[in-house]
Order: structure tokens, then C-alpha cells, then sequence
């Protein structure tokens, strides 16, 4: 008889450590469930990227363009040249290794490579051999490496392993931004025409047709009307939402995901039955109906080109100023590129709440108010009737989205919201929240399902620190403000913690919104039986 | 020769070595990390993996423990396992490495002696413990991996929640479904 | 690490075979003068490169509370919106690292036999890296005693101040015991941990020995092989007026010391030392975070949405694509589709 293998042969369990290798020897490994897929070659191609072509991860010849070294050394020669920012990340790094266990990637799997610094180093060691003398004469002494069609393959895995959350950029002693570092590499990689086809096709359609789903604008306003009808249902309340109509106020702009997508819906309900109860003077768009930007996780100059469509719309329709949904990204590029990109806005004046008569100073520039800053305001000057207790049945907690807190610091308004529409509000530990928030593990276009188990790991941070006050507070919801954790913390959460609920902010609002001329609320906004109904006038007469 | 007295004076040593296993089974194992860092929130995979291989140790050996705390602490340990990119015989196998431990550890004391058949058996009992464990982690395995596929499929379809809707709708009154490229269900 | 060590020992080997060999002159006046040049040169250049490149984007890092809402009290130094309050974080940054003193972890205790979580500040590397850059810092003030005659009043002070337990004689140094811990444990955690030593380049550790090299020469030379100060003073004079005075007669520790510090000079500008610039260019750290208020302007911005080769998807060719359809839903269009 054959040696069976023991155990520890079968698990090759010899106390190892880190490959015995050093990190540029060790080649990543592709197989399903460890890449994303390519994206597809005419959604590239109606983009304008030249080198489009057929490829797959798992195969070893990816069909490189045949000058693929020659478009790699200009394109990162052509970014040296374009960012401050990548110059002084390229030379600055000490590799003191602040960084390392700051990343929930690095976090859930333990893999070297996902280190921020080893993953911002994969980019380094090309740029010392092809941008630095010493780089050039001492090679891998000076820590520089040849590029070939492993390391294209090493940063397509890494790269799109990065969620862009810049958790590492806060603990870093020079402010290196890794998701800076990220959006070059993956537009380089879009340059030999290697992207996903999660975050391409998104872009392909968003550019036609407005959303990421490629839905059509008269599909579009159907979808809306199946909303309303729930509206209905749930308030007795008819809305009509105004679309594409000029001469309002406010142009209205959410990520699609809010149109199409569960739990998002709910929250894009809450905005209408907000805006109808306060008489908002507002349109939506079917132009500029996507609110989401997936061109900012891999160009600079995709995300232009998308973001354009909403100042362009604004300025069409007439508006004073633009009004924005709950998105964590779309807030990134809102708050630190959207003016840079496509400003001056100066056909649009300076928000102005017309319910409260609040100047937002602080959108003086882009003309954009962030929906959470507005509710809080009504709020505070007591603009609208609430009655919290109808979410008593809900201990929620807060999921700080990572844009929103690393990249604009909205960190007040919405737990101001929520602690207003919610009786129960018990924080996660500190350090897992506010700008120190762990990410949930599928931002910046990583939320394909192909992917999932990889999700589930760099999610898992997250998960635990929620699992933490579950177990203690027994919290059974999470509110949170991007349309990307609303997609992609549920899986998470499935996983992880069974129990808890996870929505948007605006969905718990409108649960608690008391609305002129309404039946007693019976459910909430999912249609769910409420535990604490509103009493039956009728009854009780 | 008292067995029971042993495995507690050993397991402080035997859980570590245990762990150690653990950690050795991941693929790309970051010792200097997981076996360093005692942060339950930053270092949340080798924090479940210690508590988890203490409450089992304790269940094998026989020492007072809690069926629900011992489900609970395989659970937490499976369903990490489980999505760490290894096959099911890496991710359960490692239970099995404890046998090695003892066999090493426990075993020569209780065969010290002539007369000593009664530790031998219950010792043989401890690794009947832990076969019971290695196929209550198979139920645990396979739960958390359909668990996996059923979250991907249900993601799909809620991220076309009112898609599907307009397309049921359209069905009924015949007209053709909306056009939208069904992402995400393809392969 | 081999190679970086046996990078330093070479250099040690050349200053002591420099000042064994008679060759003096080229090593302790040639040598320091054209490291300084290198030094200072490669500085400049370095910086210019990096200012070359404009910042397109305003990336601050926003660490607290944003400004918005009156009664929202706003992180004025976490997320900083006027020039002095981007200032004070920058000098916060650079003079008490304080990215660095960010980084906690927490640890589960039991207290009164329930867990609790109580968070440590990790804060090793930054308290010794904070006693390194100071000892540095603080020990070539002193040395401007070489380069200045009279010796400054000031530079006397810095002097009592590090002596002040006026111990040994010469008076030992508290910054010297700073430097070379700080350096120790610089040195020790990329040893020690794995995962530093996993990513760490032979630049890392180069870096580290020489500057290890450097702080040892220097004690040796002022505590065990005492070398004639006034004659080193004298050399050192001549080189900062650039009137070279010929250094023959110094022990050839004073050799090796400057042999060292002449190649950090020259290294310097090449490699990650530049740190010490780049930390004050980052633009996630040197940026108003009051991006909605005040527009960032990119010099290299490709068109602007009204230009004719603006190339995103216009309303307009929009309209095209769906007009009949958007019609037939009752979405109001610009341009009537033909009857």
C-alpha cells in the first residue's frame, strides 16, 4: 500500500513564516475567485482606450500590446509628470511600517503584498529602475526590478486589492495616499487595456445612459413610479417626482444605486417623502441620474468626463444649486476633485436651504450640499415632525463610510440624524469608526460578486468590530451613507453577523417622518409589520 | 498517572504550539503579525483563532466546558477558515493536528506505567474528541460555503431589485424586458 | 543587509586607509568639500524636480470634523481650513510626527473577571524616532561650534543644556545616548520583526549603519581616541571660508568620522532621506481641507465643460438616443422629434 500523507503533509504545516523568498521572487497566483473579470473590449473601446483588446486573467499570455514596456514607461513618465503627489510618494517612503496593519486587507488575509507599503513598493521598484540613477546602476540593490509581464500581473492582483479607503494615508508619518498610488497604476493598466469589467462596464454605461446599470431613461421613470406606488401604499401619500424639468431650484443626484437596488431603495424613498413633506422645489435627472463616479476609482479623466454631466445638467435645467444623496465615493470626487474638474460652477449660486434659509459657506465653491448636512439643519430648526419611536424596535449603530470620513469629514451631521429618528444608537469601539473607520472590504469598484470570498476577507475588520457591539449591545442594525456599503455590506453582515440590518440613513428618517396628511403607519418603509404601530385615530375615538 | 491533571499543566503550552499550526496552515502566513499582534480589532483572524483554540482544547481534554461556547468557538474558527482561499482539508484538517500534539505530549506519560490501560483510554477517548469536533466542523464547513454562494446570488439579485420588478411587470403586459446588461450573473 | 553592512565597513576601511596612506588632504579637506557641494546641490535639485510637477488635485487628509453646519463643532486641526490651521498641522507633523503618535491598538484585559478592551498607543517607533531626529538634530547645532568663530552664545546654551548632568569629562552628552537609542531600536525593530524585515530594502538598512557609523566615530573621537579639537576646528574653518588648512597630524578616527559624513552627505539627496523635504510637500498633509469652498485650480486640466473638444457624453447626444422614448414616458425634451 501507497504511504498515505499525515496531516501535517497534507496541511503542510511546517512552521513557516514569511516566504522564504523576498517579495519580488514570489508571483502571484491566479485562479477563480482571486481575480475580478476582465473587462470587455468594446465597453473599453467606446471609452477611447486604445489598446483594448481579448485577455484573461488565468491564462499566461494576457496579449500585451507589442510596445506594452514602451506604453508603460510613458504613461508613468506622463503621471511623474502630471502629480506632485506620486514624485514624493515614489522617493519619500521610509518603510517604517506604520502603515502595515492599518489596511483591512492586509488585516484579513495576511498577505505581505497587502501591506500598503509592499503594495505601493510593487510600483516603486519599477520606477527606481526606469526613474532613478541609482536605480539604474545598482538594480535590486537599490531596491529596483525589471518590469516584465509578472509585475503587469503582480499589480493587476494587488491594484485592484486595494479598496482606495486611505486608512493608511492617516497613519502615514508623510501622508502617503495609497489610493492615489492605486488610481495611477490602474489607469496605467487601462493604457495596455487591462481593466474589470465590473467597474468598465459601469462606466460604459453611465456614460450613455446616465446610471451604471444601462438603464433607459423612460425605464428609468417607471422604476421611480413602482417607488411612489410603495410610497403610497405605505403613507397614503401620493408623490410625483418631477424629472428632468427646468426652472427649479435644486437639481437632485444620488448614486443609481438608490434607483435600483435593495436596501437603496428604501433611502431613495426616504429623500422623496422628505422632499415632498418640506415642498422642496427640486428635479431629478436622467442625464445626470448617476451620483456614483466608478470612472475615479481607475482615471482621472474618466471621472472628469462623468462628473461633467452634472454641472452641465444643473446649468441646462436652470438651478440654483445641486443637492446630493447618501454616496461615499461620489462624495470623494464632490468634495476634492468635482470643482477642480469641471468648475467654476458660477452659473449656480451659493446653497441656500429654502426651508431653514441656512447658507452652506462651505459649498461656496462646487454648489454641492451633501443631503445628511441638510437634514440635520431642518432638524435642528425643527422643521420636521418626527416621531422616533417607530424605529424603537431598532438598536442601530453607525458605519462611518471611508470618503465621507477620510476625504470630507462629515462625521457629525449623520450621527445627528440618527440619534434624532433612532431612540437607540450605541457606537462601535473606537478606533474602527469615525476617521479611523475600517472599510467594508468592496469600495472602489471591488464589490463583484466574483470576488466574494476576497470581499468577505478584507470585510471581516469591519464585521468584527459590528459583531463586538452585536454581541454586547445586541445591535441589529447599521446605518451607514454609501450606496457601495449599502450594496456590499449585506453579503458582509450575512456572513459575519446573522441579525443585523443594514440601510441607509434616509430610509431610518422616513420611518420616523411624520408627514401631512397621512394614514397611520402600520409598516415601515420595507413593508414590514412595525412593532410599534402609530395608534388608529379612529380607534381611539 | 493522572491525565486529567496533565493536560491542564500542559495547555498553556500545548494550546500555543496548537495556534502556532493555525497560523502555519495560512498561505501566505504572516507569523511576525498574526502571532504578535493581540488586538481582537486589528488583529481580529489570530485573536478568534487563539480564543477558539483554547475552548477547544478544554473540550477535548475533558475540562469544564459549555456546548454552546464550544459550537460557538468552532464556528467563529470555521467560518474564518473557510473563506481563507484553502481547500476544506486545510481549513478543517488543522483540528486534527492537536492529535500530533498529544500524541507527543500526553501519550508517553500515560503509557509510563504497566497499569496504566485506564489512562490509555482516556486518552483515546480525547481523540475521539476530537473526530466528534472534526465533523462538526464539516457541517460548519459546508454551511458557511453555501452561506458564501447564497449571499453572491442574493446580492445579485438585489442589486437589480426594481430591474426584475420592471421586467416582471413588462412580462405580464408582453412588452420586451428593459435592456440592461444582467452584470454580475454571467460565467 | 550583508550588503548594506559590508557597504559601511568599505567606507570605514577607506577613511581609515585614507589617513593611513598620507592621503589627508584628499579626505579630510577634497572629500567633505565636494560631499558638501553634492549635498547641497542634489538637495536644491531634488526639491525642484518634485515642485516641477504641479499638485492637480487638493488630497488633504481629513482626519475629524468637517466645517459645515454653525452649531457643528469643526476639527480645526484635524481638518484644517484656513492657511494657519494647515500650518500648525504641518509643524505638529514635522516637529512631533504626529501621524506617527496616531497609532494605537487596542488589547482585551479582564477587569473584575469581564473582558474589556483598553486601547495602548503603540508608540515605540514614535517615541524613538522622535529621540533620534531630535539627538540629530540637537548634535549638528552643536557642531556649528566648528564652523563659527566666535562660537554663538546660543550654541553654548544647546551645549550646557545636553551636558547637564555633568558627567565624565569631556561632559558627556545626553543627545549622544539619544541618538545611538534611538538608532538602536531604529536598528533592532527591522531585525527583530518580521515583517519589517520582509520589507525592508538594502537602502533601509544602509542608511541605518551609516548613520550608526557616524554617531559611534563621533563619540569615540570625543571620548576614547581623543583627536587635538582645536586643530580639528581649524580645518573645519578652513573649509567653511574655503581656505582648505592642511589637516595632517589628526588621529585617523577624525579621518574615518568625516569619510562617513561626507558620504551621507552625498547619499543623501538620492535616497529616502529626502524625507526630510518631502514631508513638507505632501499634499495630503500641506492642503486646506475646504475643497467645496475654494476652487483648486489643475494647471494641466484638459477643457472645461462648455469647450467645444470637451469629450463627455452631452445632453445633447443624449436627447438623440432616446428622444422618442423619453417623449412616448412624457419626459420633457429640447428639440421635438420630427413628426
Amino acid at each position: 500500500m501507497a504511504k498515505m500523507p499525515t496531516p501535517e503533509e497534507l496541511l503542510a504545516a511546517t512552521p513557516a513564516s514569511f516566504p522564504k523568498e523576498g517579495w519580488m521572487d514570489t508571483k502571484p497566483d491566479f485562479h477563480p475567485g482571486s481575480y475580478c473579470y476582465p473587462a470587455k473590449t468594446d465597453a473599453l473601446q467606446k471609452l477611447g482606450f486604445e489598446n483594448a483588446h481579448e485577455w484573461a486573467p488565468q491564462e499566461e499570455d494576457w496579449n500585451l500590446p507589442e510596445n506594452w514596456e514602451e506604453i508603460i514607461y510613458n504613461s508613468l513618465k506622463d503621471a511623474l509628470e502630471k502629480h506632485r503627489s506620486l514624485k514624493l510618494f515614489m522617493d519619500c517612503c521610509v518603510r517604517c511600517g506604520a502603515c502595515a496593519d492599518k489596511c483591512h486587507f492586509f488585516i484579513g488575509t495576511n498577505d505581505p503584498k497587502n501591506m500598503p507599503v509592499l503594495r505601493a513598493e510593487l510600483l516603486r521598484s519599477v520606477y527606481r529602475k526606469d526613474f532613478t540613477t541609482a536605480g539604474r546602476l545598482l538594480g535590486k540593490y537599490a531596491g529596483a526590478r525589471k518590469l516584465d509581464p509578472e509585475v503587469i500581473k503582480e499589480w493587476f492582483i494587488y491594484f485592484y486589492q486595494c479598496t482606495e479607503c486611505r486608512r493608511c494615508s492617516l497613519f502615514c508619518p508623510y501622508g502617503i495616499d495609497t489610493a492615489e498610488i492605486t488610481v495611477i497604476v490602474r489607469q496605467m493598466l487601462l493604457d495596455l487595456g487591462l481593466g474589470i469589467n465590473w467597474i468598465m462596464n459601469s462606466v460604459k454605461d453611465c456614460n450613455e445612459t446616465g446610471n451604471h446599470l444601462g438603464i433607459k431613461p423612460h425605464s428609468m421613470k417607471e422604476i421611480v413610479e413602482f417607488l411612489c406606488d410603495d410610497i403610497e401604499t405605505i403613507t397614503g401619500i401620493r408623490i410625483d417626482p418631477p424629472w428632468n424639468e427646468k426652472g427649479h431650484e435644486v437639481v437632485f443626484i444620488t448614486p443609481s444605486g438608490d434607483y435600483f437596488a435593495d436596501p437603496g431603495v428604501y433611502t431613495f424613498m426616504g429623500y422623496l417623502m422628505l422632499f415632498h413633506e418640506i415642498g422642496l422645489d427640486y428635479t431629478l435627472s436622467t442625464y445626470a441620474s448617476e451620483g456614483g463616479n466608478f470612472g475615479s476609482f481607475v482615471s482621472f479623466d474618466v471621472a472628469k468626463r462623468l462628473n461633467a454631466k452634472m454641472y452641465a445638467e444643473a446649468k441646462r435645467l436652470g438651478a440654483k444649486w445641486i443637492l446630493g444623496g447618501e454616496c461615499g465615493h461620489m462624495w470623494r470626487v464632490v468634495n476634492q476633485y468635482m470643482a477642480t474638474y469641471n468648475g467654476p460652477a458660477d452659473f449656480l449660486e451659493t446653497p441656500v436651504s429654502p426651508i431653514t434659509g441656512t447658507v452652506f459657506h462651505n459649498a461656496a465653491a462646487t454648489k454641492m450640499v451633501h443631503i445628511a448636512e441638510f437634514t440635520a439643519d431642518l432638524i435642528k430648526h425643527n422643521k420636521l415632525n418626527l416621531r422616533p419611536e417607530r424605529n424603537n424596535h431598532i438598536i442601530t449603530t453607525w458605519h462611518d463610510s471611508c470618503n465621507p470620513s477620510r476625504a470630507m469629514g462629515i462625521l457629525e451631521e449623520p450621527r445627528y440624524v440618527l440619534k434624532n429618528v433612532c431612540n437607540n444608537f450605541v457606537e462601535m469601539p473606537e478606533h474602527t469608526i469615525r476617521e479611523e473607520t475600517f472599510c467594508c472590504g468592496s469600495g472602489s469598484g471591488l464589490n463583484a460578486e466574483e470576488i466574494m470570498d476576497q470581499r468577505l476577507r478584507g470585510g471581516f475588520p469591519r464585521a468584527n468590530a459590528l459583531r463586538y457591539v452585536h454581541d454586547h449591545n445586541d445591535v441589529n442594525w447599521m446605518a451607514c451613507m454609501c450606496a457601495l456599503d449599502r450594496a456590499a455590506l449585506p453579503p458582509l453582515v450575512d456572513y459575519w453577523v446573522p441579525g443585523v440590518t443594514v440601510s441607509g440613513l434616509h430610509e431610518l428618517v422616513a420611518n420616523a417622518l411624520v408627514m401631512k396628511g397621512e394614514i397611520p403607519r402600520t409598516m415601515d418603509l420595507r413593508q414590514e409589520d412595525l412593532p410599534f404601530p402609530d395608534e388608529d385615530p379612529a380607534e381611539e375615538a | 498517572m493522572d491525565i486529567a491533571k496533565l493536560c491542564v499543566e500542559r495547555r498553556d503550552e500545548l494550546v500555543e504550539r496548537w495556534v502556532g499550526l493555525f497560523f502555519a496552515s495560512y498561505p501566505l502566513d504572516s507569523k511576525g503579525f498574526m502571532r504578535t499582534n493581540r488586538d481582537r480589532f486589528s488583529n481580529p483572524v489570530g485573536e478568534t483563532t487563539r480564543i477558539a483554540a483554547a475552548v477547544l482544547y478544554d473540550a477535548v481534554t475533558g475540562g469544564d466546558s459549555d456546548s454552546d461556547a464550544v459550537k460557538q468557538a468552532l464556528h467563529d474558527l470555521v467560518w474564518v477558515r473557510a473563506v481563507q482561499d484553502m481547500p476544506p482539508s486545510k481549513a478543517v484538517g488543522v483540528l486534527y493536528l492537536l492529535k500530533t500534539l498529544l500524541r507527543s505530549g500526553i501519550l508517553p506519560e500515560c503509557m509510563k506505567d504497566a497499569s496504566s490501560a485506564k489512562a490509555v483510554e482516556a486518552y483515546l477517548l480525547m481523540e475521539s474528541r476530537i473526530d466528534t469536533l472534526a465533523m462538526m466542523a464539516l457541517d460548519m464547513y459546508s454551511d458557511a460555503r453555501e452561506r458564501v454562494f447564497r449571499v453572491r446570488v442574493e446580492e445579485v439579485k438585489r442589486s437589480q431589485s426594481q430591474v426584475i420588478r420592471l421586467a416582471k411587470l413588462r412580462r405580464e403586459q408582453e412588452v420586451p424586458a428593459p435592456e440592461t446588461d444582467n452584470r454580475g450573473v454571467e460565467e | 543587509m550583508t550588503i548594506a553592512f559590508a557597504a559601511t565597513l568599505l567606507i570605514l576601511f577607506v577613511g581609515w586607509a585614507g589617513s593611513a596612506l598620507g592621503l589627508q588632504y584628499l579626505f579630510g579637506v577634497i572629500l567633505p568639500l565636494v560631499a558638501g557641494a553634492v549635498f547641497i546641490i542634489g538637495f536644491v535639485w531634488k526639491l525642484v524636480r518634485w515642485a516641477k510637477s504641479p499638485v492637480p488635485f487638493a488630497i488633504p487628509t481629513v482626519a475629524g470634523q468637517q466645517r459645515s453646519l454653525d452649531w457643528i463643532k469643526p476639527s480645526r486641526l484635524e481638518c484644517p481650513w484656513t492657511t494657519p490651521a494647515v500650518l500648525v498641522r504641518m509643524l505638529l507633523e514635522v516637529f512631533a510626527f504626529r501621524s506617527l503618535f496616531r497609532n494605537t491598538r487596542a488589547e482585551r484585559t479582564v477587569i473584575d473577571g469581564t473582558p474589556r478592551v483598553t486601547y495602548f498607543s503603540n508608540k515605540w517607533l514614535w517615541l524613538f524616532a522622535l529621540l533620534f531626529h531630535y539627538g540629530m538634530l540637537v548634535i549638528i547645532i552643536r557642531h556649528a561650534r566648528f564652523f563659527l568663530d566666535p562660537v554663538p552664545a546660543c550654541i553654548a546654551v544647546v551645549e550646557f543644556v545636553d551636558g547637564v548632568f555633568q558627567i565624565g569629562a569631556p561632559r558627556f552628552y545626553l543627545t549622544d545616548a539619544f541618538i545611538l537609542a534611538g538608532l538602536a531600536f531604529l536598528l533592532l525593530r527591522r531585525v527583530v520583526s518580521e515583517r519589517l524585515r520582509y520589507i525592508s530594502l538594502p537602502a533601509d538598512w544602509f542608511a541605518l549603519f551609516l548613520l550608526i557609523a557616524i554617531a559611534v566615530s563621533g563619540i569615540l573621537m570625543r571620548y576614547v581616541c581623543k583627536v587635538d579639537i582645536n586643530q580639528v576646528k581649524e580645518v573645519i574653518m578652513g573649509l567653511a571660508t574655503l581656505h582648505p588648512v592642511s589637516p595632517t597630524g589628526i588621529g585617523s578616527i577624525f579621518f574615518i568620522h568625516v569619510t562617513f559624513v561626507s558620504v551621507l552627505l552625498i547619499y543623501f539627496p538620492f535616497s529616502k532621506l529626502m524625507h526630510m523635504g518631502g514631508v513638507f510637500m505632501s499634499p495630503t498633509r500641506n492642503m486646506k481641507c475646504n475643497t467645496r469652498q475654494e476652487r483648486h485650480v489643475n494647471p494641466w486640466n484638459p477643457w472645461a465643460i462648455d469647450d467645444p473638444q470637451a469629450n463627455y457624453h452631452k445632453y445633447a447626444e443624449y436627447e438623440d438616443d432616446y428622444r422618442d422614448a423619453m417623449v412616448e414616458a412624457g419626459l420633457p425634451v429640447d428639440k421635438q422629434p420630427e413628426a
